[in-house]
Formats: structure tokens, sequence, C-alpha cells
């Protein structure tokens, strides 16, 4: 049974034409582009590892190799048990850093401008055998059906086809986290084709050939060399390094990398993946012996890569046998289709963009269009290449052995690897020596021989024979000398040279549980636009603006920000996304050159730590050991401070919030996260105006401030303190905010509960001081209708207005003391101390003992600043406190002086003293030493908290010459 | 599921595939099926473990 090449091509194209129909739903519908983040969809798509040599090539290896052939299989559920420790972290870096592709992981990690360009360099080089493999297979297999010599013009056309479909698939337009969900699921499609296939071939094989599994066996029995032959070549060596060639080959194949970190959209498929891709291996893998002896026993004649399609004509089947060549041409085209992707990424990220940059020192003025060009340009050379060494090695008979070539290729990146994720110490020295090493031992045990072999280059040097190592396999040998030259140099390059300060970063952010430190500076743009400007010389107007925005897309910032700490993410964030675009090492050289940093205005300490803490708390990192008792440590002080009933804000020296704690988001009602990164003085009014007054007064502590917020009037007292923490250089501030508003009122309400008591006292002393005056008004009234004389009846009625002046003061000082209410302090008037003292001893006799008297001293010109009644209040309560402590007869004496701005007054009485004891509660509320229901204990601190209103001060001391001596401190006024 | 049992699943799969078991089933040779059978209980083993696993 034959076919024709047309039917084989029509079907061919309308399978891809199917696949692009898939590709583009996916994309456009939100529900099959949902699919691509599936676990069943993302495990289907790392099927892309299954090329034409599992479909084909495999039957072929079992024929030479037997059981060998599950290594390449086996070498990579080993990879994927290793998930949590190997693919895990890697997928967690190409995430965080937007690391496209195996390239781009070696120059985040490896800094210098030599390892991008040759990881993809030696990338193509070493995969183009695996491109040719693709194209030879499909040509082969069209010819076995069509009974044929192989079609180079199919070959051609479907290189061709697959470079356009490429183009079509993943370089349409570009998509900055190169994310294709359609690319996903058409893969994933792709490797459900692929296991139909073989499993339907094998299976309707077992039926038509052995009659069942009962057959199968029958006939083993009957040939037990067949199980023989599959046992026996693993005796023969070579099981161990085609394990790890297959172990490497899992996820550092362009393809594989590609599909399992760049192509993930949902992490925790991986996890699925580790187990659900390996079964599908062993799913498409477990007919293969079914297979190879179906055609064993059909007695087909074709090469036994090709039973499967022998298979189909033997059993005159142009159904199955199309759709063996389809379950074919879709493992070759998925495989060429993902590779030429990312290779065509990685080449024009390492080959062309720096090359440009270097001759233009601009990238393009439309970034993105030349990068979707170029992209297409290099999938179509890849392509081309590919097809270029399927025209040089045609003579080539195992498919296995192209794919080899390919695996012990990108095993050369292991060493580097293993570096990477476990040796902060490698360096850059050390990778590309070892890399170095890895390709030359890569190139002569392998390249060459085949090169030979296929008489291309007949004189190439023979290694292996030259080295008398011709008693190894031939994968042996090649990954003993490769691999051993490229680990060995790696380790002491890297021990023999010294990492910079970009690797140590970039070694502790690639180890597990590391993470960046903070970036050393702060942007010296002033704002967003500066920063669009700066990168618009580089990347053009548009794509700068386009960038920019992505940014703070991706940030939640709004464009108007000017926080110097939102510009510093905005820029790591752009690093980070034209990263994904044009590769980490691009990415890095142009966001610093363009976005520099201010060196002198390096990130705080504060700033660093509050970083540590959120990357902790992003990465959720199950610490151990002394590790995790000072995350404890941490946590526990950051949750006092942040539950501490004190407001607390903490700012950079440059005035950038750090800290915003739950008692000041309350107070204030800004949020932390508002809070955080904004200079203090762009917070909400009137906290900005405030914050900065006070960070730039003098002043360590404000008290007693009023305030009106949105949620009405506040008292607060306000405490500084500097940060000095390294080398006497300033850190930043701390402020704490202490809301004393309801502290205020109820010291207000004792205040005037105080003074209601002293009106009462007062109003006995009223009524004895109203007394006398009205006695005499009364008498001389008695008296004036005696009297004829008019100038004594004028005399006695000056008398009786003069007491009813008398009355009228008196009565006048009661109604001023009982109505005063406390002005703010921006209306304190002068009042005159002389006068105020005056008063306060008058008020204070009226109520009082009459035997004692009042000496005065040093009043005169003194002014104070304050509030009359308030000041009057103080003095009255002062005293009466000394009036009550003196002894019959004695005199309070009342002294002032001026010191500086401030008048210092002293009243001294001649009473006991105070004792030791009580001298510290005297000014506490309700404290009294006097028996029960003689004193309230309230005049005291009623006096003391006035006199803090007014800014003063009062000290409570035993005099030298015996007696109670409080001193009052008040600020001066003008003169009244 | 923690890196080390990670560490310890690979340790398994390297004791089944790349021991001197592996060259003494060759020299047996049982039933055809028996590699697969070791591979399948692998994969089990790696299902189990990674199903017990909860990432942030």
């Amino acid at each position: 049974m034959t076919l024709s090449l047309g039917l084989l091509y029509t079907a061919g194209v309308i399978y891809l034409a199917l696949l692009f129909g898939i590709a583009f739903a996916a994309e456009r519908s939100r529900i099959l582009g949902g699919l691509a983040a599936n676990a069943w969809v993302y495990t289907l798509s790392l099927g892309v590892y299954a090329t034409s040599w599992t479909f084909y090539g495999n039957l072929g290896f079992l024929e030479t190799h037997g059981y060998l052939y599950l290594t390449i299989y086996l070498g990579v559920t080993l990879a994927f048990a290793a998930t949590p420790w190997l693919l895990r972290p890697i997928l967690r870096l190409a995430r965080e850093h937007q690391l496209t592709s195996l390239a781009d992981l070696f120059a985040f990690r490896y800094r210098s401008r030599l390892t991008g360009p040759l990881v993809a360099l030696f990338m193509l080089a070493g995969v183009l055998p695996y491109i040719a493999l693709q194209i030879k297979a499909v040509a082969e297999s069209a010819a076995v059906l069509t009974a044929d010599t192989p079609p180079h013009l199919l070959a051609l056309t479907f290189s061709a086809t697959i470079a356009l479909f490429a183009v079509l698939f993943g370089a349409r337009h570009i998509s900055p986290r190169e994310k294709h969900s359609g690319l996903v699921v058409a893969i994933a499609f792709e490797s459900l084709v692929k296991l139909v296939a073989v499993l339907t071939i094998a299976g309707i094989g077992l039926f038509a050939v052995f009659g069942g599994p009962a057959g199968l066996d029958a006939w083993l029995e009957r040939h037990p060399e067949a199980v023989t032959a599959l046992y026996s070549p693993v005796l023969e060596g070579g099981w161990f390094s085609l394990m790890v060639l297959a172990f490497a080959a899992a996820f550092l194949l362009p393809r594989q990398f590609h599909m399992l970190f760049t192509e993930n959209i949902n992490p925790r498929a991986l996890n699925q993946a580790a187990w659900g891709f390996p079964l599908f291996l062993l799913l498409l893998n477990l007919p293969m012996p079914v297979l190879y002896w179906a055609g064993q026993a059909a007695d087909l004649t074709q090469n036994s890569n090709y039973f499967a399609l022998g298979l189909a004509s033997w059993l005159e089947s142009p159904t199955l046998a199309l759709l063996v060549f389809i379950g074919g041409l879709s493992a070759a085209s998925a495989m060429m289709i993902v590779t030429t992707l990312a290779l065509a990424n990685m080449s024009m990220n390492y080959l062309t963009l720096p090359a440009r940059l270097r001759e233009r020192r601009t990238l393009s003025a439309n970034l993105y269009r030349n990068l979707l060009w170029g992209r297409r340009m290099w999938i179509v050379l890849i392509i081309a290449l590919g097809y270029g060494f399927y025209g040089l090695l045609q003579v080539v008979q195992g498919l296995a052995q192209l794919g080899l070539i390919s695996f012990a290729a990108v095993t050369q990146f292991l060493p580097g690897l293993v570096g990477l994720l476990l040796w902060p110490r490698a360096t850059r020295v050390g990778f590309l020596l070892g890399l170095g090493a890895g390709i030359l031992g890569w190139f002569f045990s392998l390249v060459t021989p085949l090169l030979g072999n296929a008489g291309i280059w007949p004189s190439a040097p023979q290694l292996q024979q030259t080295l008398g190592a011709a008693g190894f396999d031939a994968w042996t040998f090649a990954l003993t000398l490769s691999l051993g030259a490229n680990a060995l140099l790696f380790v002491l390059g890297s021990l023999l040279s010294r990492p910079n300060q970009e690797e140590v970063e970039a070694g502790q952010a690639c180890c597990p549980g590391a993470s960046l430190s903070p970036t050393a500076g702060l942007p010296l743009a002033r704002d967003v636009s500066e920063m669009e400007a700066e990168l618009g010389a580089t990347l053009g107007t548009m794509p700068a603006r386009h960038e920019v925005q992505r940014a703070l897309d991706d940030l939640g910032l709004p464009r108007h920000t000017r926080s110097r700490r939102d510009l510093q993410r905005l820029r790591e964030r752009i690093e980070r996304n034209l990263s994904g675009l044009l590769g980490p090492v691009l990415a890095r050289m142009i966001v610093d050159q363009h976005l520099r940093l201010d060196a002198a205005g390096r990130s705080s300490l504060g700033e660093s730590l509050r970083r540590i803490e959120q990357q902790l708390e992003e990465a959720r990192l199950p610490l151990t050991g002394l590790a995790a008792e000072l995350d404890a440590l941490r946590r526990f002080h950051r949750q006092i401070l942040h539950e501490l009933p004190l407001g607390v804000c903490s700012t950079t020296a440059g005035g950038e919030v750090t800290g915003w704690n739950h008692a000041l988001r309350v107070l204030t009602g800004i949020s932390t996260d508002s809070a955080v990164g904004q200079l203090i003085e762009r917070l909400e009014r009137p906290w900005g105006g405030l914050l900065l007054a006070f960070l730039e007064s003098g002043d360590r502590q404000i008290y007693k401030l009023n305030l009106d917020t949105r949620y009405g009037p506040r008292r607060l007292n306000l405490h500084k303190s500097s940060l000095e923490v390294v080398a006497g250089r300033r850190e930043g501030y701390v402020i704490l905010i202490e809301d004393v508003t309801a502290r205020a009122q109820l010291e207000s309400e004792v205040a005037h509960g105080d003074r209601l008591a002293s009106i009462g006292r007062f109003a006995a002393g009223v009524a004895h001081e109203i007394g006398n005056p009205l006695a005499g008004i009364a008498s001389l009234a008695q008296t004036l209708p005696l009297e004829d004389d008019p100038k004594e009846i004028r005399d006695i009625a000056d008398d009786i207005i003069g007491q009813t002046h008398r009355i009228n003061a008196i009565v006048q000082s009661l109604i001023a003391f009982a109505h005063s209410e406390t002005p703010p302090r921006s209306r304190f008037e002068p009042v005159a101390l002389n006068d105020l003292v005056a008063e306060a001893i008058r008020l204070t006799r009226l109520a009082g003992r009459k035997d004692i008297g009042y000496d005065t001293s040093g009043m005169e010109g003194l002014c104070l600043q304050g509030a009359r009644p308030k000041l009057l209040q103080v003095f009255i309560n002062l005293l009466t406190n000394a009036e009550q402590a003196s002894p019959p007869g004695a005199t309070i004496h009342i002294g002032a002086q001026q010191t500086g701005t401030r008048a210092r007054i002293e009243i001294r009485d001649q009473g006991p003293g105070i004792q030791e004891a009580t001298i510290d509660r005297l000014f506490e509320p309700f404290f009294t030493t006097k028996p029960a229901g003689q004193g309230t204990g309230l005049g005291l601190p009623v006096a003391y908290s006035i006199v803090q209103d007014h800014g003063g001060s009062l000290m409570a001391t035993n005099a030298s010459e015996g007696g109670a001596q409080f001193i009052l401190i008040l600020p001066l006024g003008g003169h009244t | 599921m923690s890196p080390s049992i990670g560490l310890l699943l690979v340790v398994v799969g390297v004791l089944l595939f790349l021991s001197p078991i592996v060259p003494w089933v060759a020299t047996v040779a049982p039933a055809w099926w028996w590699p697969f059978v070791a591979w399948a209980a692998f994969i089990v083993l790696i299902a189990v473990a990674m199903s017990s696993r909860r990432d942030p």
C-alpha cells in the first residue's frame, strides 16, 4: 500500500492549520485560553519532549540498544522527581526575574557580556542536529508511505511550512511576558495526538499480528531471544551516561525550558507535572516493544525506525497510515516550533540586540516592531540552518544518534546550573571556562566522529581512539570527557577568581531561600515623566512610554507619584519587564545607563529592613533553626510596634515614611500602605505639614498641640528621636504621636470641678465679705433720715456708694472666676503678675483664714503670657494649699524674678514642708495628705495641668528655711 | 513537600534505576514488562509525595 505525496502534504498542512486554529482560538477565547493554566494541559504541553525521535526513532534505538532506550525517559522521570529542589527554584527565578530562556538564566547569574552570547551560540549549534533529525524523520516517513526516495522537496516544503507556523504561533505579536496560551494548548493537543497515534497502532498491531496479549506471550515463548535482546544491551554499558543526558535534557533543552518555565502560567501545575509527565512518557513508551515485535513478527522490511508506518501499510489501512504519519508530523512540528521560538528569542537578545546597541547606541525608534521582525528572521534562519544540517547528514542512519548529540550539548550546562542553584561562590570566570571546555569536549568526542563517519570530514580526529578509550561506549566517553572537564574547570575557575558585587547579589538571589538585596541607591529621576524621557533615548519614545506604563500598572502606582521609593520600585519593575523582552543583561545595561541611582542617597537601614520583611512575607519561606527564631523575634517586635497604643512613624533621613503603625492609622485615617513610601510632606493635610514642621524644628517634643483633623479637633503630644546607626550617619527619624484628647478632656472636667469647689468655698467668704459692707450700708441708711446737713448726707451717700462698689468688686471677681473659659493658645494675652497675685490673694482670703499674712516681692513690671482666669486659678490653688499648711499667724512669701523670657515665681509657706515620700505624687489627681473630707486632691494637679498648657512648669520642693515651696516657671508676654 | 523529601525521592530513583539492581535485572531478564512496572511504581511514589505538597 502506498499513499500519494500530495495526500500526505495536504493532510500535513490541514493538521498544522488545525493546530494554528486551536492556538488562535485559545488566544482569543477566555475559556480556551484558560485551559493553558490547567495542570493537565500544562503536563501534556511538556510532551514536546517526545519528538519524532520518540515516535519513530525509539524503535530503531530499541533494535540496536534494547532497553537502553528507556534511559531517555527514566532520566526525565528522575529530573521531575527532583521538582522541589531543582525545577521549582528555576521556575521561581524565571518568574521573579522574567527570565525567558536558559541564556537569560545564566546571563542573570554569571554577569558577563560573554555569557549570554556563548550560551545562545552553543545552544544553537547543539540543537541544529535535533532540528535536522525532525526534518529527516518527516521526510523519511513520507518516503516509507510513498515508497519513494526521501522527497527533498517535501523536506524543504515541510521546513518552510513549519517556519511559517512558528512565526504564526509565537511571533505574531510581541508578548513581553512570553506567555502564549495558544501555544500551550496547541502543543498539549499535539501531545495527545502523538499518544493516541502510538497507542492505536500498537493496539491494532497487537491484535492484528499476535491476536491479542495472549498471542504476544505465546510468540515471546517461542522467541525468548526477543526479551533477552532487550535486556542484554543494558549490560554493555551506557545506561548511566544516557540517564544523565536525559536528566539534563528534561529541563535544559530549549523547548523544555520554554514550556516548563517560560510558558508556565500556573506554578502549581508543576506539582502535577512532576508525576503526570513521567506518566505520559510511560504510556508513550510502553507500546514500543510491542510495536517492534509486531514489526518483526510481520516480517517488515523497512528501517525499524518506521515500523509503525510499515505496520499500517502491512495492514493495508490508509487511515491508520495517515494517523501514524500525522502523529510523527505532530511530534516533529511541535519540537521545531517550540525550539525555534526559544532559540529565536535567545539569539535576538544575545546576538542581534547587543551588536545593534554597540553600533547605534539606540535599539530602535520602534523597538517592538524590530524585535518582532528580528525574531521572525531568526526563526526562518534557524529552520534554514536545520535544513542545511539535514542535507549534510542524510547519510546518518540513526535518529537517536542525532538527538543524543543535542542532549550531550545541553548537558554541558549542568555544572553551571548546579552552581547557579547551590553555590553562591561560583563565578562567571568558572562558568565560561567550564562551558568552553565542555564545548570542546563535546565537539571532539561527538561531532567530529559523526562528521568523520558521514564522510563529511574523513580526516576528523577520532579522540576516543587517540586517547586509547575505545573500550568505553561512545556516550560514556563523551560524557566523561566533556562534563568532567567542564565541572573541573568550573570549580577551579570559580575558586581562583573573585565574584564582583553584581555576581554576589545574583548568587544570593539564585540560591533557595535567598532574596535580592535592595538596590544600592535611589533614582535620580524626580518623576515618572523624567524616567520615561531617559528611557526613550534608547528604547524609543513610544516603547519607553509603554514600558513605564506597564510597570506602573503592574505595581498599581499612580503616574503622578514622586515618591522616591515608588520610583525605585518602578525602576526595578521596568528592569524586570525589559528583562522579559530583551534579556537581563541588556535590561540591566539600559536601566543602569538611563535610570541612574543617587549613590549618596542609598537606602536607609529602615528601608532595607522593610524590603527584606516584604520579601520574607511574599516568599513565605520555611525558615528553620536560628533564622526561624530570629524571624519570630522580628515578628514579635514588629507586632509590638504595630500594636503600640502610641502612633509611631519612622522616616528616612530624606523624609520618606518607612513605618506607620496601627494607632497612627486610626488617628490619621491614612492607611499604612499609602503612607509608607511617601515623602512626609506629601501626606494628607494636616499631617504632612505638621510632621514636616516637627521634623525640621529643633524641638524634640511638642505638648498638647491642638489640631483639627478629619475626625474633629485632637490634642496631641509629639516626640521625636533621630536614628543614627551606622558610622554617625543619620538613618532617619522616629516620631511618636500621643493622642491626649481624652486626657485633656478629663483634665478640663477635673479643672471645672475644682473651680466649682473653689466657688463653693468662696461663696461663704463672699457672704461674709458682702455682709460687712451691707451692715455698713444698713447703718448708714438708718442714720441718713436723721441728718439735715446736706454735706453729711452727701458723705453718707458716698460711703454707701463706696460700700456698694466694694460689694460689686467682690461679686464681679466671683462671676469672672466662675465663668472663665480657656482660650486657645493663640489668644493668650499679657497678664500683669502683680494684679494677678493681688486678685488671687483677695479671693483666697475670701474663703480662707484671715490670720495669714502675704508678702510679695519682685513682681513689678513682670507680665505673663496666658489666659488670666486660668492663671488666677493656679495662684488661688497654690495659695490655698500654702494657707492650709501654714500655722496660725504665718506669712506666705510670694517672690518673682525674670529668667530670660520666663518668670520664676516662688510661693513659700511656713508649714511643716512636704514629706519626701509624697513629693513625687503631689501632682497626681485625687492624691491628698489632708484628712478625709478635707481635701479633694485636685488643686495641685489642676494647677500643674494649666501651667503645662501655658508651656510652663511647676515643681514642688522644701525650702531651705523650712516650709514647702512651689516654683512656677511661666512664659513672659508683652506689656499690659 | 520539602526539598529534602524531593531529594529522598531522587535517591530512591537513583537506587532503582542507577544501582546494581539494573544489571542484575538485565542478567535475570524477567518478563519484558518488569522495567515498566518499576517505572510506574516510581511514578506512583512521586505522585503520592507531590499530593502531600502544599505550596504557598
